[in-house]
């Protein structure tokens, strides 16, 4: 089957978000263009590729039914990425009540069965790495992963964390030597 | 502090050594299929368009502010219309080279406004007298 291929152009696509007539397609545009770059986001939170896959589609549900309320004021990207954010958040925490564990505990457990995972092909050395990623703090962890990771630049990270350039580069040099830390405890 | 400056010192051995590959990795045409399937599961939503102001709508502030002040304009002008002579007369005779005429110029317009006064008082007493006559 041929695949369709989309020309996407931001302001067009965020104009036509606005119109009824052509809403649905240019969403169709945003999820094209969107779903790698927060599937992975939502991945290097979550770890698991099914729970992944549920953030990933309430995000656009929730991107979706709530379009009326963005009017092109941020970036369609720090919006996406603030509900894809906030989403694993969220899954995170009711999967911590689900397994009875205090919401102000460290993720650890998310990482516990990653040996395990059939969508993950990474050596010791990876799992090790996030093992220490995990116990992080949640900012410094989503910090770490979007600095790291994604090389995302401060400014846009600040307005998606709503947090100061500084603070974020404080959080970074935190979670690295955090990291360090750790790697030197686990040798 | 330049940009090179930063990222090495953000640069760690230990991360350098791992790599930036996470390990992770998702079914086959995993990210073809999401697309399709979400997209087929979508609500419908209403979208409200937004609708832009007409020209009158934009400018009916400031015709209402020029307004205003218009008929402040004409106000002030009624009340102050009713002494413009009189003023006019002052001004006049404040205008002169005397070093007095300043002072001058208050007694007479005093004078001017105490003769109106008894103008006044002499037309009521006639007016009086006239009725007076008329009831005899």
């Amino acid at each position: 089957m041929a695949k369709t291929k989309y020309t996407y152009d931001e302001e067009t696509v965020v104009e036509q978000l606005h119109h009824q007539d052509t809403a649905r397609s240019a969403f169709a545009k945003v999820v094209e263009h969107y779903t790698q770059p927060l599937y992975w986001q939502i991945r290097r939170m979550v770890i698991d590729h099914d729970d992944a896959n549920d953030v990933l589609q309430n995000t656009f549900i929730k991107a979706w039914t709530s379009i009326d309320n963005f009017r092109g004021d941020a970036k369609l990207s720090t919006w996406l990425y603030k509900i894809a954010i906030n989403e694993s958040i969220t899954f995170i925490n009711k999967k911590k009540v689900q397994n009875n564990i205090a919401l102000t505990d460290d993720n650890s457990f998310l990482v516990n069965n990653l040996e395990a995972d059939e969508y993950f092909n990474g050596d010791e050395a990876q799992i090790k790495l996030q093992k220490a990623i995990a116990i992080l703090p949640e900012k410094q962890r989503m910090v770490f992963n979007m600095r790291y990771y994604d090389e995302m630049k401060y400014e846009d990270m600040s307005e998606i964390l709503g947090t100061s350039v500084g603070a974020l580069k404080a959080s970074y040099h935190h979670a690295i030597k955090k990291i360090e830390s750790f790697f030197s405890e686990n040798d | 502090m330049s940009q090179i400056d930063a990222m090495k010192q953000e640069e760690s051995p230990i991360l350098k050594k791992l790599g930036k590959e996470p390990g992770f990795n998702v079914p086959e045409h995993y990210f073809a299929d999401f697309s399709k399937n979400l997209m087929d599961s979508l609500p419908e939503v209403e979208i409200t368009e937004e609708v832009k102001p007409s020209r009158w709508v934009r400018l009916r502030p400031y015709v209402y502010m020029a307004a205003m002040f218009a008929g402040i304009w004409c106000t002030m002008k009624v009340f102050t219309g009713f002494g413009g002579d009189q003023k006019k007369a002052v001004k006049i005779e404040m205008t002169a080279d005397s070093p007095n005429s300043g002072a001058k110029a208050i007694m007479q317009d005093d004078k001017r406004i105490n003769d109106n006064a008894m103008l006044n008082y002499q037309d009521s007493i006639n007016a009086g007298i006239q009725k007076t006559n008329i009831n005899r």
